[in-house]
């Protein structure tokens, strides 16, 4: 090999080293902060007020998460939050799935208003939907429930479910209902036993997705629940923020906690969340 | 195919003929719960709030009444308004800017032949999977002043040599809140980009190469076409998700210190919980709506994305 293509190969040798080094730099930018929160969180309280810091912590202690766990809201708040996304994934889901075949069956002109009305319920401020919304659950006494919780966290998670399973529904091929129909079967048995069980990938992932997006949610919450024994745990963890001394332990630990069901959900669904969302914007 | 159910000989008759006439109007049955909702706890809404920004609405007592424009004319000569505008501009802009660089770099970095991409892919989307409330407290904790960890990283370097106040200075909280965002929000950018990317066949690059193009030109007449579209419609929706975002600011620095990091979400909140004044609080949100639709319009012109109707 001659001496300038030995450097040649060099060079792109150590090229390639630098950009897979500004890789590995970027996923730790990523991943760092989750990195911190857990490895604080399972620190004695001596060792998180230290400083110098440390990374790994020297002993393993659980003292905070039994604090969190045994003398503050957090459980309370825990179920609450569990409850609130529960019943808005249940709500949600069920009229996506039923409004999205309708449109996709039936409705077909719908579909393109559909994909500019979601454009616009983006656009809307949700503090714009707050205030009408405070009113209106005033109104009906829904207020500090976790029904009326709920019914505001269907209203802006409907519009993405609808749009997903619409896109959704869409790859399911008529003539497997089309031969059902041809055999008898009623509208109500084809949506039931056929066009729901081959979505099942679908509707998990719009599920999952409002789940989410409803355990995380803060602003409905804090104007619409004021109660204790209401609040979600966005709220309830906002709470331990007051005044002057914050309880640092005690919020990393709650907040490993909070973290852990969306973390598990997402790396479920990263892979459909990472193609589904782009697909619209590439095709 | 027998008909569904178990229905017995005697309930036969009336019963059959419901489901038999429910059963053919599916379609419109199936709709009807989602243009309720959309109708009665969206549109309704949203009209309303526009009423409620016309009146002198307040949170303390149940009367109110039509003041018109009163609240805009309040609104537009409030000092504290424009300081707002001033810092949300700031705050979109130089968040978008860097979840873009930081997105489309990551995404050229990651267009190659990579072994472990998909753990790669897995690790950088991990910011997605945050709540805003986890978000600001571990970035709260991260930069601390006492016991942050970045602060002594920082010193370690012997980059500073006292521990900054990231969210407490007015010239560094606006900055720190962006860069939160950006940690937040470039993993967006990076994967629509990056799924762009990957839908260039090689043949185009080689085809390029061919002709002798270098690295500054392959980007500017391969690839950059092929991304604009995309970029585009991420960095609407980026657009209406950073100017509308209130969780972000109100847990990270609550607006403060004092105003200095205050968006238009984040005032229009107080305007209407700390000084329960309802309807100037309306009128901030109409306000924030209407930045949202001119940016929009401003973005679809530059952009030429018309093409968003074929979505």
């Amino acid at each position: 090999m001659t001496r300038s293509r030995r450097v040649y190969r060099l060079l792109r040798m150590g090229q390639k080293a630098v950009l897979n080094l500004l890789v590995v730099l970027l996923a730790v930018f990523a991943v760092f902060p989750l990195f911190w929160l857990v490895t604080s969180s399972l620190k004695l309280p001596a060792e998180l007020y230290k400083f110098p810091v440390t990374f790994i912590p020297q002993t393993v202690s659980w003292k905070f998460y039994e604090t969190v766990l045994t003398l503050t809201y957090f459980p309370r708040y825990f179920t609450n939050s569990l409850l609130v996304a529960l019943g808005t994934t249940v709500a949600t889901t069920a009229m996506a799935a039923m409004g999205a075949y309708s449109i996709v069956r039936y409705h077909h002109w719908l579909s393109s208003l559909l994909a500019r009305a979601i454009l616009f319920a983006y656009l809307f401020p949700r503090i714009l939907l707050v205030i009408p919304f405070f009113i209106l659950l005033l109104q009906i006494g829904l207020v500090n429930t976790r029904t009326g919780l709920t019914i505001s966290h269907v209203v802006f998670t409907l519009p993405f479910a609808l749009w997903f399973l619409v896109g959704y529904f869409k790859t399911i091929p008529r003539e497997i209902e089309d031969a059902a129909r041809i055999d008898g079967a009623s509208n109500i048995t084809i949506f039931l036993r056929i066009v729901l069980p081959l979505s099942r990938p679908g509707l998990v992932a719009a599920a999952i997705f409002t789940f989410i997006n409803s355990w995380n949610e803060f602003l409905f919450a804090l104007v619409l629940t004021t109660a204790k024994d209401v609040q979600t745990i966005s709220v309830g963890l906002y709470g331990l923020v007051g005044g002057e001394t914050m309880e640092w332990g005690q919020m990393l630990a709650s907040s490993t906690l909070v973290i852990l069901p969306v973390l598990f959900f997402f790396l479920l669904i990263q892979r459909n969340l990472a193609e589904g969302l782009t697909g619209g914007a590439i095709r | 195919m027998a008909p569904p159910g178990g229905i017995t000989p005697k309930q036969n008759g009336l019963l059959r003929r419901m489901g038999q006439y429910l059963d053919a109007r599916l379609g419109f049955l199936f709709i009807l719960p989602v243009l309720l909702v959309v109708a009665y706890l969206l549109i309704y809404p949203v009209v309303t709030s526009f009423y409620i920004s016309l009146t002198d609405r307040n949170l303390l007592r149940r009367g109110y009444s039509f003041v018109g424009l009163e609240n805009y004319r309040q609104v537009l000569t409030d000092r504290e308004m424009w300081e707002t505008l001033l810092n949300t501009g700031a705050w979109t802009i130089g968040s978008l800017t860097f979840q873009l660089l930081l997105g489309l770099g990551g995404a050229l970095l990651l267009n190659r032949r990579m072994t472990l991409l998909w753990l790669w892919r897995m690790l950088i989307i991990v910011p997605w999977a945050f709540p805003p409330i986890v978000i600001a407290f571990v970035w709260r904790w991260i930069l601390n002043d006492l016991y942050g960890v970045l602060n002594y990283l920082l010193m370690v370097a012997r980059l500073v040599d006292v521990p900054l106040l990231f969210l407490g200075s007015r010239t560094l909280a606006m900055p720190t809140a962006i860069g939160v965002n950006t940690w937040f929000g470039f993993p967006f950018f990076l994967l629509a980009i990056l799924a762009a990317l990957q839908a260039i066949p090689d043949t185009d690059y080689e085809a390029a190469r061919i002709e002798g193009a270098s690295g500054w030109q392959l980007f500017q007449h391969v690839i950059f076409p092929r991304i604009r579209f995309t970029i585009g419609i991420i960095l609407v929706l980026r657009t209406m998700w950073v100017v509308n975002s209130f969780d972000f600011i109100f847990l990270l620095t609550g607006g403060g210190p004092g105003t200095a990091t205050q968006t238009l979400p984040v005032f229009a909140y107080f305007t209407g919980w700390r000084r329960y004044f309802l309807g100037r609080a309306s009128a901030i949100c109409v306000v924030l709506l209407g930045v949202l639709v001119l940016s929009s319009w401003f973005y679809f012109r530059l952009f030429q994305l018309s093409q968003v109707e074929e979505e």
